[in-house]
């Protein structure tokens, strides 16, 4: 049994058929084949699938691919196609990347919190952090990027 | 080689895989699909130690969409690189829980899922040890039933004669230590693509820290030559050693041969990887120290049980290095150490970032804060009156060289920098401030013939691509590399393009990316590799200048005669051959090849003694750490590494491998440890329940990084390694600002809050 479902994915309408219990990370790894969306956890505790959906992150491994009908979603492939975001050069400068694996889900955090609040405070930014997981910089970096950013 | 001045060793560029990584273009193994691929799902066991009663696979075949369910039935073979002791599905038994005893090959996942719970199986529990002590009792279960007892490795290190040493001490401290299993959790979860062709040819991708590796133990297992596996390796999202050796690639490639032409992926769920690939630590020690009155250390005498698990074979040569290197960067006349390969019924171990030398540095470095505080003498002093010095004969009978690096120097910037003697400890009514340290020291535990090679291809415009076997999880190898190859050559490095991907079809032999050889090693052969292709620059220019070789310079991409500097040429006019004006062209495309192999032999098997260490990397850490007198939360305020790794290649990359390693090590010390129920089944296999160092735990930190700067006379610039080292000694350092402030003693890891909480109400603090 399938249902059909459309919505906004990076910028454009797209219509899928799925299954009433694949999530919404399935959806979009395997369906609409964007891959930058990582799998750490698939219950919500490392962040690692999170992308933006109508302004909020949230983790697409804890939603089902129904729910995004009607809704506007972007994944790090769609932040900015053709040139890199202030977070992403911040992340590059500071080194707040190692692995990469954990990268995409910070980065879409931090994206969503800059176009909520361009000049957000240490409380917002460690707010914005909160259950992301990554197990090589040890953080340091990845707040310096975002320290970086809010201070433009 | 010595440092002289360098223009791009030593700069902090970024590192050259960035965009990827940060644009999530970067594609790890589980981003990758085949068509017409298939999925494996694995039954585990949900005992730790059973016979197989019945197993019934007629319903789950029958499922629309199952391909092929392989059993223990399937095979009766025992793999494994060291030690061939264990099989690719359990036959007859299970050893431990999550052990796999069937494994579903479907077209999906959900058909796969449905299959496993249609699987019928039957155990007939049998005893389950757990705990190292106990699996070394003449009662306890033989876990492997062939062999006599669960013993599996002894190592023997003798230097001196203890017995004679303990009599010249002024006192004795005997203490016993624990390190429980603990997990890697890298974020990505390990993941494998296997695929056999018709022709009778092994394809594997896999999020592998040791492609080679993986080659050679499947040509021994599938009996094949190496030219029919190609082993591949995407980017890996984290590794930690539990990447390393072989993890689930047996597994899978074994249930693929049921399938050929179709490609079979098994992707980990978070709650697998803790059962489904390598554990890592989990050791029980004893060690005994004699001092003179004056805190000269005259004899140790260390025991060490590694708990291997179920399977031995990874954790061979960690039980090896471990006991190698227990007793730290100290110079000691008579040592004693005994570390022994036990099998229980848990997960197997393998390596982890540090490889046996945390457990060491656990016993050794929290030993001498005990001792410095009986003798009441700073335990800064027991550590500079013991540290190896220039000329020292080590434990193992190596002579310690200046190059070795400057340990004393490290100690003293440690010190420095958590301003050591001043305010030790700040205590208030909620809250004790307080400080610690502890020395590290790490050696490269390896094979002796522990290989890199390096290919650089010079393209006619003048740009390089640079080859190597190593991969780069994390650590920043391919900058580190890139930056290698570019100050040999004399090139910018935007000229250079490192292969991201390793693929044993194309890319030159590495051992295995682990030890925290790659700078140091693989750095070594691309050096040698850069030197080659300049020769055959020089080749080919001599034929321009119709001289020989030996007559042309090389410099900064352009070749000229020694004699003659203005008559010269660029590099792109020779790198393809000469062309004369009438169009020959003699000489051709310039293509240069380099290779290391470490210097060192076997250790004697009965002594330990033997010039079987490479390099030696040390130093000391230190922290400031708040404790919370109300709820024994501890909070780390700085985290301190000064490290002698010789020249730093990019000093960026190098401090973030220090930080991250300072985190990882404070996990440990904190917060993780593998339980296991009575039956032997891993309880906390989630992140709620096994917590690793989140955002907020270091909010408040501040990181200090010192580089004391002692160039190696075998590394590359002057490099050696860095990769794991920070990790060595947080928990003694933690532990040891603990009892500063408290006099509480820790032996155990890791010590949670409510252990901190329950010692604080204990002490009346
Ligand atoms: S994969 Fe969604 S939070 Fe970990
Ligand atoms: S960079 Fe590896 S998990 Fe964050």
């Amino acid at each position: 049994m399938s249902i059909k479902i459309q919505f906004k994915l990076n910028g454009e309408e797209k219509n899928f058929y799925v299954k009433p219990n694949m999530t919404l990370l399935e959806l979009i790894r395997e369906k609409a084949h964007l891959t930058g969306t990582k799998h750490g956890c698939g219950n919500g505790e490392c962040g690692a699938c999170t992308i933006i959906m109508n302004g909020e992150p949230v983790r697409s491994c804890l939603i089902l691919a129904v729910e995004a009908d009607g809704k506007e979603i972007i994944t790090i492939e769609g932040i900015s196609p053709q040139n890199l975001t202030e977070l992403q050069k911040a992340f590059i400068d500071e080194g707040a990347i190692q692995c990469g694996f954990c990268t995409p889900g910070f980065i879409m955090a931090g994206e969503a919190l800059f176009k909520k609040t361009q000049k957000p405070s240490d409380d917002e930014i460690k707010e914005s952090l909160s259950g992301h997981l990554c197990r090589c910089t040890g953080y340091e970096p990845i707040f310096n990027a975002f320290k970086k950013v809010a201070k433009k | 080689m010595k440092t002289t001045k360098t223009h791009i060793v030593g700069k902090n560029i970024a590192r050259v895989e960035a965009i990827e990584k940060v644009t999530g273009e970067a594609k790890f193994t589980s981003d990758i699909n085949h068509s017409g691929m298939l999925i494996a799902k694995v039954l585990r066991s949900n005992q730790g130690h059973a016979r197989i009663k019945k197993l019934n696979i007629d319903k789950a075949s029958k499922i629309c969409g199952v391909k092929k369910i392989v059993t223990g039935k399937d095979s009766n073979y025992y793999f494994g690189i060291n030690i061939e002791d264990q099989p690719f599905i359990a036959i007859d038994k299970v050893r431990y829980a999550g052990e796999p005893v069937a494994v579903v090959i479907a077209e999906d996942e959900e058909i796969a899922l449905k299959a496993l719970n249609l699987i019928e199986i039957e155990y007939e529990p049998l005893k389950v040890v757990t705990d190292v002590l106990e699996s070394i009792k003449p009662d306890a279960p033989l876990i492997h039933e062939n062999l006599k007892s669960n013993i599996f490795h002894h190592y023997k290190l003798r230097k001196g004669n203890v017995e004679i040493g303990f009599k010249k001490a002024d006192l004795i401290v005997e203490n016993e230590f624990v390190f429980p299993h603990i997990s890697h959790t890298q974020i990505e979860t390990h993941s494998c693509i296997a695929l056999w062709k018709k022709e009778n040819i092994l394809e594997i991708t896999s999020s592998s820290q040791a492609p080679f590796v993986i080659r050679e133990l499947f040509a021994k297992i599938f009996n094949l030559n190496h030219t029919q596996i190609r082993v591949y390796v995407p980017y890996v999202g984290g590794g930690f050693g539990g990447k390393s050796d072989v993890t689930i690639e047996p597994l899978v490639a074994h249930v693929a041969r049921f399938v050929i032409g179709q490609p079979v992926k098994l992707t980990l769920s978070r709650e697998e990887a803790f059962v489904g690939s390598l554990l890592g630590r989990g050791i029980k020690g004893k060690i005994k120290t004699g001092v003179k009155k004056d805190g000269k250390i005259v004899a140790v005498e260390i025991q060490m049980y590694f708990n291997a698990g179920a399977y031995g074979d990874c954790c061979l040569p960690i039980v090896i290095g471990g006991g190698q290197n227990a007793v730290g960067p100290y110079t000691i006349e008579n040592v004693k150490v005994d570390s022994y390969g036990v099998y229980t019924n848990t997960p197997f171990v393998g390596a982890f970032r540090g490889y046996g030398h945390p457990e060491g540095s656990w016993m050794t470095e929290r030993q001498l804060n005990i001792i410095a505080k009986k003798l009441n003498i700073d335990p800064a002093e027991v550590r500079i009156k013991n540290c190896w010095k220039v000329g020292d004969i080590n434990h193992i009978g190596q002579k310690v060289e200046k190059h070795n690096g400057e340990l004393k120097v490290c100690i003293q910037k440690a010190l420095k920098s958590i301003n050591w003697g001043n305010k030790n400890v700040i205590e208030t009514e909620n809250k004790i401030i307080t400080k610690g340290f502890a020395c590290f020291m790490k050696s490269p535990v390896m094979t002796t013939n522990a290989a890199s090679s390096a290919i650089v291809k010079f393209n006619p415009d003048g740009t390089v691509n640079l080859s190597m076997g190593t991969i780069d999880y994390g650590q920043g190898a391919l900058t580190v590399l890139s930056q290698i190859c570019a100050e040999t050559l004399q090139i910018p490095v935007e000229k250079i393009f490192i292969a991201r991907q390793t693929d044993t079809q194309f890319s030159p032999y590495e051992w295995q990316t682990v030890a925290s050889r790659g700078t140091w090693s693989v750095g070594n052969a691309i050096v040698s590799a850069c030197n080659d292709a300049i020769e055959k620059i020089k080749q080919n220019a001599s034929i321009a200048f119709k001289t020989s070789p030996r007559n042309v310079e090389y410099k900064n991409e352009f070749v000229f005669l020694k004699n003659n500097p203005k008559k010269k040429l660029s590099i792109k006019d020779v790198i393809y051959g000469y062309m004369f004006p009438d169009g020959h062209t003699e000489g051709g495309p310039v293509v240069g090849y380099g290779y290391f192999m470490p210097n060192v032999t076997n250790p004697n098997p009965n002594t330990g003694q033997g010039k079987c260490v490479a390099e030696w990397t040390g130093g000391c850490q230190a922290a400031i750490i708040e404790i919370d007198k109300k709820t024994g939360v501890i909070t780390p305020l700085k985290l301190v590494t000064a490290i002698d790794a010789g020249t730093i290649v990019n000093p960026k990359l190098a401090k973030g491998q220090i930080v991250g390693a300072m985190v990882q090590g404070l996990g440990a010390t904190l917060y993780e440890s593998i339980i296991y129920s009575d039956n032997g089944k891993v309880r906390n296999d989630h992140f709620t329940d096994y917590k690793i160092p989140t955002p907020e735990d270091l909010w408040n930190t501040e990181f200090d990084t010192i580089f004391v700067e002692t160039a190696e006379e075998g590394g590359p610039y002057g490099a050696r390694s860095l990769g794991e080292h920070a990790i060595v000694s947080v928990p003694a350092t933690i532990a040891n600002a603990i009892s500063n402030a408290t006099g509480i003693e820790f032996f155990e890891l890791p010590i949670t809050s409510e252990k901190m909480l329950k010692k604080l109400k204990e002490k009346g603090k």
